[in-house]
């Protein structure tokens, strides 16, 4: 892997409510290589989305950035203006996000929307536009005619596809896509993870994947981070994490996916839920629900410790008590 | 094991839009949702329907709890047919069969507490004398879903549920008139990872305790394994191939069958690296007029000129049942 694209420092985002501040991200550090695609997985409300939103500086208004630095190249996106984060959006960094494929115009054709980046941001003539429309078309593997078309006439699988289209449209050296694949069926859903590896390979960009589901971790990712209750508390390449994980909840996790190999056999299931991010337990955010928790975890929060190359735990039964 | 429902050729058709001019001339047209479905289901199994959106397999469920009026085919249950059983007496019914629904969000009404949800079917059938009797039914569902103690539960609004705990109350809900068959319609697919092996065992425990048997409806190929004993892979209202889920899994004969499994995610990267996916075109066509012959032979990679002609038969081949041309 080449330089990092992305580092995160220690980044801490609350969000202000009426019942207090929710602690979606608490001191999560982490970085993504060149052309590295890096896997985000944990349950809804793990805080994912929120450091997504965060790169983006598109935190609703109740968001707060408290701490931390976030690094794109050399640049902290933390310090930077709404107008200087213009010229790093799309340009730098672009997001796919969560359902975006249901929210195209659907009175506008699907070349025009891609083109309307191009000539809004960047002054470009709407004939050039429209050619770069049809490039990225036959890039992401839809025909280059179809740029003329309307989102209704094209399937759930082919407007994912021209989302990821428009996402590559200013050549950003990252791309974040949320959950791209969740509402998919099977056989979409296995072309649309080969499509973001091909990119990667044809294109060199890297890629963050944020997801619930490890299968999808597994099919994709070099690298993955499980987040629970806002914090980071594994991350390690992908072989590793799946053949030795070492943090309770990501054992835990990885035994929540049957799978269609290997022995069939009655996985156990881990109790209670997730905690409330208003008001989460003192110590280890998953000792309510660790089987192994003992004194220490119910008073100190566990720092991410070394288990093995590029891999790392935050638990106490690993050490660092 | 002895048969408890036998589905044979099970039709349900949805009228589609004709323009004007097509219907002065009396022309008809219908989305064949579900299209000639046979299976069998065994007492104490879990049956689990497996497909793609659009495949039929929640509508071949509802049709089988007569919540959608089937066009034609039967339904045999303990020797009846339900499909003829008059409107009328259709609550004996509904108490042997029960559904949980996909969205525990969406199936409980946020106006009633979790004693009024599960009590409302014991009133609706008179089975209860008093309101002792009631409440201590109520409360042995809710300590058999593992919502303990009961009486902490029982005031309690939706609102006030985690997803878990509300999928827990809907399944309580199903349970509470002591059916013998459960339709259970992708009831994991809302809830997060970690609750999803809570429910799935709970209902596994359940089968046990109730006697009970199961038709799961799910898309995710790997839950099927999990949960089932027979599996019934759908493509656009037609059951293509059906056997035990185990063989099926190891050894598809279906075409459709084996593109499916090929692009199953497998949550092992090591594995994930050495599996061959085998290719294939474009999306399941519109259910509304089908092409003539096998419905996959379009996309099927191994089609030949027989398939485009000729719809093949759900027929007998070395211990499961399979609908192609080609085995």
């Amino acid at each position: 892997m080449g330089r990092d694209v992305l580092r995160i420092e220690d980044l801490v985002v609350h969000y202000e409510t009426m019942a207090g501040p929710v602690k979606a991200v608490n001191h999560v550090s982490f970085s993504i290589g060149e052309g590295e695609i890096f896997g985000l997985a944990g349950e809804s409300g793990c805080g994912k989305t929120t450091i997504a939103l965060s790169i983006m500086k598109l935190l609703p208004y109740n968001g707060k950035i408290l701490s931390g630095r976030i690094l794109l190249g050399d640049v902290d996106v933390v310090l930077l203006t709404e107008e200087e984060m213009m010229e790093v959006r799309w340009k730098k960094v672009s997001m796919v996000f969560q359902g975006a494929m249901n929210a195209l115009n659907p009175v506008l054709r699907v070349g025009d929307q891609i083109a309307e980046v191009l000539v809004e941001k960047e002054g470009w003539s709407k004939e050039r536009a429209l050619e770069r429309a049809k490039e990225l078309f036959s890039l992401v593997g839809i025909d280059p005619s179809r740029v003329y078309d309307y989102p209704h006439e094209f399937s759930g699988g082919m407007r994912q596809r021209a989302i990821i289209a428009m996402a590559l449209v200013l050549n950003p050296q990252l791309v974040i896509a949320d959950e791209p694949v969740t509402a998919l069926d099977v056989v979409v859903q296995s072309k649309i993870l080969d499509l973001l590896k091909r990119l990667r390979d044809e294109l060199g960009i890297s890629v963050m994947m944020i997801t619930h589901d490890l299968s999808v971790i597994a099919e994709t990712s070099d690298r993955v981070g499980i987040m629970y209750a806002g914090r980071l508390v594994e991350h390690a390449r992908a072989e590793d994490l799946f053949g030795e994980p070492a943090h309770p909840y990501t054992k835990a996790l990885i035994n929540a996916f049957p799978s269609i190999v290997g022995e069939r056999k009655r996985f156990e299931a881990i109790r209670g839920d997730p905690p409330n991010l208003l008001n989460p337990p003192p110590g280890c955010p998953f000792h309510p629900r660790c089987p192994y928790a003992m004194d220490v975890c119910r008073e100190k929060v566990p720092k991410l410790v070394k288990v093995g190359e590029e891999h790392e735990a935050a638990c106490f039964l690993i050490g660092g008590a | 094991m002895e048969t408890l429902l036998k589905v044979e050729d099970l039709r349900v058709w949805f009228p589609a839009r004709v323009s004007f001019i097509e219907s002065l001339r009396g022309k008809k047209r219908y989305v064949k949702a579900v299209d000639g479905v046979s299976f069998e289901v065994k007492r104490g199994s879990v049956v689990c329907l497996v497909g793609e959106s659009g495949s039929g397999k929640t509508t071949t469920a509802r049709a089988i709890l007569r919540l959608v009026e089937p066009t034609g085919g039967k339904v045999i249950y303990e020797g009846k047919n339900i499909l003829e059983i008059p409107k009328k007496e259709l609550r004996k019914w509904r108490k042997e069969a029960q559904i949980i629904f996909q969205d525990p969000y969406e199936s409980l009404d946020p106006r009633m507490t979790v004693y009024d949800t599960l009590s409302e079917p014991l009133r609706v059938n008179k089975l209860i004398g008093s309101e002792e009797e009631e409440r201590e039914l109520v409360s042995k569902v809710l300590e058999d879903v593992r919502l303990v103690p009961p009486e902490e539960f029982m005031g309690r609004f939706p609102h006030e549920l985690s997803g878990g705990q509300r999928q827990r109350v809907a399944i309580a809900r199903a349970l509470i008139l002591n059916p013998k068959f459960i339709v259970a319609d992708e009831p994991v697919s809302m809830l997060d990872a970690s609750i999803r092996t809570q429910i799935l065992n709970l209902m596994m425990d359940l089968r046990d305790m109730y006697g009970l048997t199961y038709l799961y409806i799910t898309h995710d190929l790997a839950q099927a394994r999990y949960m089932g004993s027979d599996i019934v892979v759908m493509y656009l209202g037609k059951a293509v191939e059906v056997g035990s889920v185990e063989e099926v899994i190891r050894e598809p004969m279906h075409p459709y069958t084996k593109v499916l499994i090929s692009h199953v995610p497998v949550p092992d990267p090591k594995v994930a690296a050495t599996r061959k996916k085998i290719e294939i075109k474009g999306e399941p066509p519109s259910p509304i007029d089908l092409p003539p012959g096998c419905r996959f032979g379009p996309r099927c990679p191994f089609a030949k000129e027989i398939c485009f002609k000729e719809e093949p038969e759900l027929r007998w081949v070395n211990g499961r049942m399979v609908a192609c041309h080609l085995v």
